[in-house]
């Protein structure tokens, strides 16, 4: 086999090599490991936020994957592709400048509406909608739980 | 020479389905767009959010009871503990607001009216509501569905530029974002699809919380046969009740027997 046809078959193979393996993070706060892919099965492991598995397979709801050399099944919604995301720093920026940033997508409302080719009704429709109100959201964004509170309001719930 | 060449090509072509089919691991739309997340992109879907929750509220006025809401804002955070997006801070809130309803802007904004406060039987009902807010927010419909693209298809590469943009066209098209998920939330609705989704992970989302997980099931069978005024972008459709079904079913989750939480729901909710 010459250089060439050799050249030509590794670099065929190399998706293969990549996707050798496959891995998937917990980024719920907690997940549990279990025999089969279901809520009644034995739980084989308890795993935390940010611990890495290796994918095996999937069905519908569940993950095979293996950790700690333990193979069970995870619930797909606790796991993804990516570790944690850095969470975004946005809402420690200045109320005033994200107002601003709204007052001036505002004014280009009515470009928008053209760009679209609205009807005049359908213009109507929109300005009629009200506009943003940032103080009810503060309002909103203002109501904290600490985890000790939400630790004992889930006390109730099935462990 | 030349045969066994193009024998060994199509083999090593052959492998990766046959590796694939044997692995049985293929990540579907939402988890290759959540592959490549990065912070500017999730405080591009913040940012995009914060403006939607605003013009919801503007729409729809808050319940200003702090108490309520404090109520309505646990059993939301221990359902988003459950999630995969632990980047995100969610906030919840009662809509002043008489018809049975809930909405939710990306980045974590989740909002239940008092008229589907009404409607509940118990808390688990009100997870049931709180946690298919939270699957929309997580598999980001409202931001694929507003398709603001740019880069690619996950549509949060275009809305990060869209946000860092400065000039008039990268302003027309953020507009364009909000009042396309605007009409999401308020007149269009989600597409059966995202529905049913949402339907599905609300209801894994109850049995990892510990709530009941037929609770979902319970509550839009509900409202279904009610004359209420149920909101019309959640029809609950037969075909949501008949996918529940199967879902429970095929899940074991009715017997599970995880609780309701009726009482405290009564003592939270029971006067308003």
């Amino acid at each position: 086999m010459n250089t060439r046809a050799l050249t030509f078959l590794l670099l065929l193979a190399l998706p293969l090599a990549a996707a050798a393996e496959e891995y998937l993070y917990v980024l719920s706060a907690k997940a549990k490991l279990y025999t089969e892919p279901s809520f009644r099965a034995p739980v084989v492991a308890r795993l935390s936020k940010g611990e890495k598995t290796e994918a095996l397979g999937k069905n519908n709801y569940w993950f095979k994957v293996r950790y700690q050399g333990k193979e069970g099944w995870i619930s797909r919604l606790a796991v993804s592709p990516h570790p944690p995301v850095k969470r975004g720093s946005l809402l420690a920026r200045d109320d005033g400048r994200l107002q601003q940033q709204a007052r001036r997508r505002a004014s280009v409302a009515a470009t928008t509406a053209a760009v679209r080719g609205l009807r005049e009704d359908e213009r109507t429709r929109m300005s009629a909608v009200g506009g943003p109100d940032y103080a009810a959201l503060r309002q909103v964004e203002a109501v904290t739980v600490s985890d000790a509170e939400l630790a004992d309001f889930t006390r109730v719930l099935r462990p | 020479m030349r045969g066994a060449l193009l024998l060994t090509a199509l083999l090593v072509f052959a492998l990766p389905t046959w590796a694939s089919g044997e692995r049985d691991f293929r990540l579907r739309e939402h988890e290759l767009a959540l592959q490549d997340l990065t912070g500017a992109d999730v405080d591009a879907e913040i940012a995009f959010g914060r403006d939607i929750a605003a013009r919801i509220l503007g729409r729809v006025p808050r319940y200003d009871d702090l108490a309520a809401n404090r109520y309505v804002t646990l059993v939301g955070r221990a359902l988003a503990l459950q999630g995969n997006r632990p980047e995100l801070d969610y906030h919840f809130a009662i809509l002043d607001d008489d018809s049975i309803n809930a909405y939710s802007a990306p980045g974590g904004y989740v909002f239940v009216t008092r008229g589907a406060l009404r409607a509940m039987a118990d808390e688990a009902e009100l997870a049931a509501v709180l946690a298919h807010e939270i699957a929309h927010v997580n598999r980001r419909h409202i931001v694929r569905q507003a398709r603001v693209r740019a880069r690619d298809d996950s549509g949060l590469g275009g809305l990060a530029r869209l946000l860092g943009g400065s000039g008039d066209s990268a302003r027309v098209a953020f507009a364009q974002a909000v009042d396309k998920a605007m009409d999401l939330l308020f007149v269009q609705g989600y597409n059966q699809r995202d529905e049913l989704e949402a339907d599905a992970d609300a209801t894994l989302m109850l049995a990892a919380a510990g709530y009941d997980p037929t609770a979902l099931r319970r509550f839009l069978a509900r409202i279904g046969e009610s004359k209420a005024r149920v909101g019309k972008t959640h029809p609950p459709s037969q075909a949501r009740l008949a996918a529940l079904d199967e879902l429970i079913r095929a899940q074991g989750l009715d017997q599970l027997h995880y609780p309701t939480v009726a009482q405290r729901f009564r003592v939270h909710v029971g006067r308003r």
